[in-house]
C-alpha cells in the first residue's frame, strides 16, 4: 500500500484540525497565582494580618471546623443541601474558571442563590475577606471593584482604572493606597494558582510586582475578561445579581485560604501547616458556624469573633451567618457529588466512546474531557497519541500530529477541567482505511515523561472503499 | 319602606366620604413638600448588583410617610402612611437629641479604633463583620414645629444634619456604651418599625 502519510514532521493527519482553544489557555497558563485578603484588618499597621479558622493555635494538623443550620431558622429545611454544597467546594479546594452561570434553569432570574452567598460567607467565617473594595471603604458603584487597600496619608482612595480601562486590573494607579491584596510575585494574576503558596511566592509590597504591573489584581469579572477568562469571578469578590450562580472557587480564593494554611511562618510544607475540614453537624446553635435567617444582616453577613495569637495572626472563635428573609432566595436542591480523588479522562469519537466504523469522506470529530478532580492544579504532562495503520502519531505544542516513535508530550502545566474540547473536526478522506486508536492521558507529575497515569482511548476504525 | 331606603342612601353616602376623605388624606400627602421633610432614611444595599438596591423612608412634618423597598426585595415599590402625633414627637425627640445633631462620624471612628487596639494589645477577642450596610440619616432640624419655623429665614429653614454610617446594627450591639451609636440604632429600629404598621399601604404605579 502507498503510504499516504509521508515520513517527516508534517503529517496529514492533524492538517485540517480545528485548533482548539484547549492548548492555548494552556499554553497561556502560567503556573503562577494570586490569593487574597483576610478579616480583621482595619489599620495601616494591620495591613499583613492573616486570619484563621477557628481552632487553629499555631500547631499544625488537620483543623476540623462545626457548620450548622439554627434549628429554628427560617427555611433550616431548605437550606440543608446548599449548605453541604457549599462546605464540599471550601473542603475541596478546587480553582475553577467560568464559574459564573447566568440559566434561569439553574437560579430563577428574580431570585438571589442561597448556595452562593452560603459559600461567600463562609468564606468570610473562615478569614478571608474581599479582595475588592466594596462597602467597607464607603464608595459606591463600580469603584467599589477596585482591589482592596486602605487609604494613605492622603485620606482619600486614589482610582484610576489606568490604560487597560479595568478597574481592579494590574495597571490601576492608586496613588499612596495600602495595598491589602497579596498577590503572585511573578505573574500578579488572580486566575491561577501557584504550586506553593506562601510568603516566598506571595505579597502585599507593590515593589514586589511584575514589571510593568503598578498594583494588586483582584478576581473581578472583567479582569477576568481582560486575562482571557470568560464568565469568572471570585467567590469573595462582593457583588451578587438576582439570577447568578458563583458555586465554585477561583485561583484567588484557594490560594488565600492556602496562604492561611502555611501558618504562622507563612511558610509552606512546615510543621505548622494545617488542613481545613468544614464538618455539617446538623441544626444546633452549638458549632463553630451556626448559619440563621434572623434579619440581623440588610442581605448577608457573617460576624466573627477572633483573637490575636500574635501581633499578626488572628484566630476565629466564632462565626454567625446572617440572612435576611426579604428577598426571594433559591434553594439548591441538588447534592452535588464530591469531586473525584483521581482525575477522569475521557476521549470521544463522533462523540462516541466506544468503537466506530466510518467510510471514507465522513465526518471525523475528536474530543478530550478531563475532570480534574482533587487534583485540580496539579501540574502534569498531557499527551494524545494516536496509533494509526501507519504508525504512531502524537500531538506536539503546535497542535500538530507528528510522526513519532517516541512520546511527544502536547503541553505541560496545571490540571484543568475540560469538557467536549474539540481536538480535530475534520473528515476521513485522505486517511488509509484501518484501525485508529486514539489515547488521551494526563500524568500525575510534569517531568516529560510519558507515565500516562490517567488515561482514555477510543478506536475507530476506517471502512476500505 | 322608604324610611329604609333613606337609610341605606345615607349610609352609602357617609360610606363615601369616609373613603373620599381617606383618599384625598394620601392623596393630598402623597404630593408632599419636599421643604415638609423631616427626616430621610437610607439603607444603601451594596452587596445586590445593580447598585441603587437601596430602602428610602422619607417622614413629613405632617407625619405623611414614604418608604422605597427596592424591586430586588420581596415587595419591591411604594408604600405610605401617616404617623400619629406621639410617634412623631417621639421620632423627632430622638432626632434632635444633642448626641445626634453633634454626631461626628470621624471622632467616633476613632473611639471605636482605639477601644479595638486596646483589645487587641490586650488580646481580648475581637470582632469583625462582613458585608455591612450603609445608612444615610438626613436631619432637618428648623422644620418641625411651626414656632420653629417662624422668623427663620429660607436658608436656616433648610439646614441639613447628614449622618453616614456603616454597619450600625452590628456596632449598637458591640459597642452599646456608646451613645451616639445607641440613638442612632435607636432611630434606625423606630424607622424600620414602620414595616411593621398595618396601615402602611402600597402605592399603585
Amino acid at each position: 500500500m502507498t503510504s499516504i502519510l509521508p515520513e517527516k514532521k508534517q503529517s496529514n493527519f492533524p492538517q485540517k484540525f480545528a485548533l482548539s482553544i484547549f492548548f492555548p489557555v494552556l499554553l497561556l497558563w502560567i503556573p503562577t497565582g494570586e490569593t487574597g485578603v483576610f478579616e480583621f484588618i482595619n489599620d495601616e499597621d494591620e495591613v499583613d494580618i492573616i486570619t484563621h479558622p477557628t481552632g487553629y493555635n499555631g500547631a499544625g494538623g488537620e483543623l476540623v471546623v462545626t457548620v450548622a443550620i439554627e434549628p429554628l431558622s427560617l427555611h433550616a429545611d431548605e437550606m440543608e443541601i446548599p449548605v453541604k454544597n457549599a462546605i464540599n467546594t471550601w473542603n475541596q479546594l478546587i480553582p475553577t474558571t467560568g464559574n459564573i452561570q447566568i440559566d434561569d434553569n439553574i437560579v430563577p432570574f428574580r431570585m438571589f442563590d442561597f448556595e452562593s452567598v452560603a459559600l461567600h460567607e463562609l468564606g468570610h467565617c473562615i478569614g478571608l475577606a474581599h479582595p475588592n473594595l466594596a462597602t467597607e471603604s464607603g464608595l459606591d458603584g463600580e469603584n467599589k471593584n477596585y482591589t482592596s487597600a486602605i487609604s494613605g496619608a492622603n485620606n482619600a482612595f486614589d482610582l484610576d482604572r489606568g490604560v487597560d480601562g479595568v478597574i481592579g486590573s494590574g495597571d490601576d494607579v492608586r496613588g499612596d493606597d495600602i495595598n491589602l491584596h497579596w498577590f503572585n510575585k511573578e505573574n500578579n494574576n488572580p486566575f491561577l494558582l501557584a504550586e506553593v503558596v506562601d510568603q516566598t511566592t506571595y505579597s502585599l509590597s507593590l515593589d514586589d510586582l511584575p514589571s510593568g504591573h503598578r498594583f494588586a489584581a483582584n478576581g473581578d469579572r472583567l479582569v477576568s475578561l481582560l486575562l482571557g477568562f470568560e464568565n469568572t469571578e471570585a467567590v469573595m469578590q462582593q457583588g451578587i445579581t438576582s439570577g447568578e450562580a458563583r458555586r465554585t472557587l477561583v485561583a484567588d480564593d484557594v490560594a488565600t485560604l492556602r496562604l492561611a494554611m502555611s501558618g504562622l511562618d507563612r511558610l509552606e510544607g512546615t510543621l505548622d501547616d494545617y488542613t481545613l475540614t468544614l464538618q455539617y453537624v446538623g441544626r444546633t446553635d452549638d458549632a463553630d458556624i451556626v448559619l440563621n435567617f434572623d434579619n440581623k444582616a440588610a442581605f448577608a453577613a457573617c460576624r466573627i469573633t477572633g483573637t490575636f495569637l500574635n501581633d499578626k495572626h488572628v484566630a476565629i472563635q466564632q462565626g454567625n451567618i446572617s440572612f435576611n428573609t426579604g428577598f426571594a432566595w433559591f434553594f439548591n436542591p441538588v447534592l452535588t457529588p464530591p469531586a473525584p480523588e483521581q482525575p477522569v479522562v475521557s476521549v470521544l469519537v463522533n462523540d462516541q466512546d466506544q468503537s466506530i466504523e466510518l467510510q471514507s469522506g465522513d465526518r471525523l470529530t475528536l474530543k478530550v474531557g478531563l475532570n480534574p478532580g482533587m487534583k485540580s492544579g496539579s501540574q502534569t504532562d498531557y499527551w494524545v497519541r494516536a496509533m494509526t495503520p501507519v504508525g504512531e502519531f502524537w500531538l506536539d505544542s503546535r497542535l500538530q500530529f507528528i510522526r513519532s516513535d517516541t512520546p511527544v508530550r502536547a503541553h505541560g502545566g496545571p490540571m484543568i477541567a475540560l469538557a467536549g474540547f474539540s481536538i480535530l473536526d475534520s473528515t476521513t478522506a485522505g486517511l488509509p482505511a484501518g484501525t485508529y486508536t486514539v489515547t488521551f492521558a494526563v500524568d500525575d507529575n510534569r517531568d516529560q515523561v510519558f507515565d500516562e497515569t490517567y488515561q482514555q482511548s477510543v478506536s475507530f476504525t476506517i471502512l476500505p472503499r | 319602606m322608604k324610611a329604609f331606603v333613606w337609610f341605606q342612601i345615607c349610609i352609602c353616602v357617609l360610606l363615601a366620604l369616609f373613603f373620599i376623605q381617606s383618599l384625598q388624606a394620601f392623596q393630598g400627602n402623597a404630593a408632599s413638600n419636599p421643604e415638609d421633610l423631616l427626616v430621610s432614611y437610607t439603607e444603601k444595599n451594596k452587596l445586590v448588583q445593580p447598585s441603587g438596591q437601596d430602602i428610602k423612608i422619607s417622614v413629613y412634618r405632617d407625619g405623611y410617610v414614604l418608604i422605597v423597598l427596592p424591586e430586588a426585595m420581596r415587595g419591591g415599590g411604594l408604600y405610605h402612611t401617616v404617623l400619629e402625633q406621639e410617634k412623631l414627637d417621639a421620632l423627632w425627640t430622638l432626632l434632635t437629641d444633642n448626641e445626634i445633631l453633634a454626631f461626628d462620624a470621624q471622632a467616633v471612628r476613632e473611639m471605636i479604633k482605639k477601644e479595638r487596639r486596646l483589645m487587641k494589645e490586650s488580646r481580648a477577642v475581637v470582632t469583625s463583620v462582613s458585608d455591612k450596610t450603609e445608612i444615610i440619616i438626613e436631619i432637618y432640624p428648623n422644620r418641625y414645629s411651626s414656632q420653629e419655623l417662624e422668623g427663620l429665614a429660607d436658608e436656616d429653614h433648610d439646614v441639613i444634619r447628614h449622618i453616614v454610617w456603616t454597619g450600625l446594627r452590628w456596632d449598637a450591639e458591640q459597642y452599646p456604651h456608646i451613645e451616639s451609636i445607641r440613638l442612632l440604632s435607636e432611630i434606625q429600629r423606630e424607622l424600620l418599625s414602620i414595616f411593621d404598621r398595618d396601615d402602611l399601604q402600597p402605592i399603585a404605579p
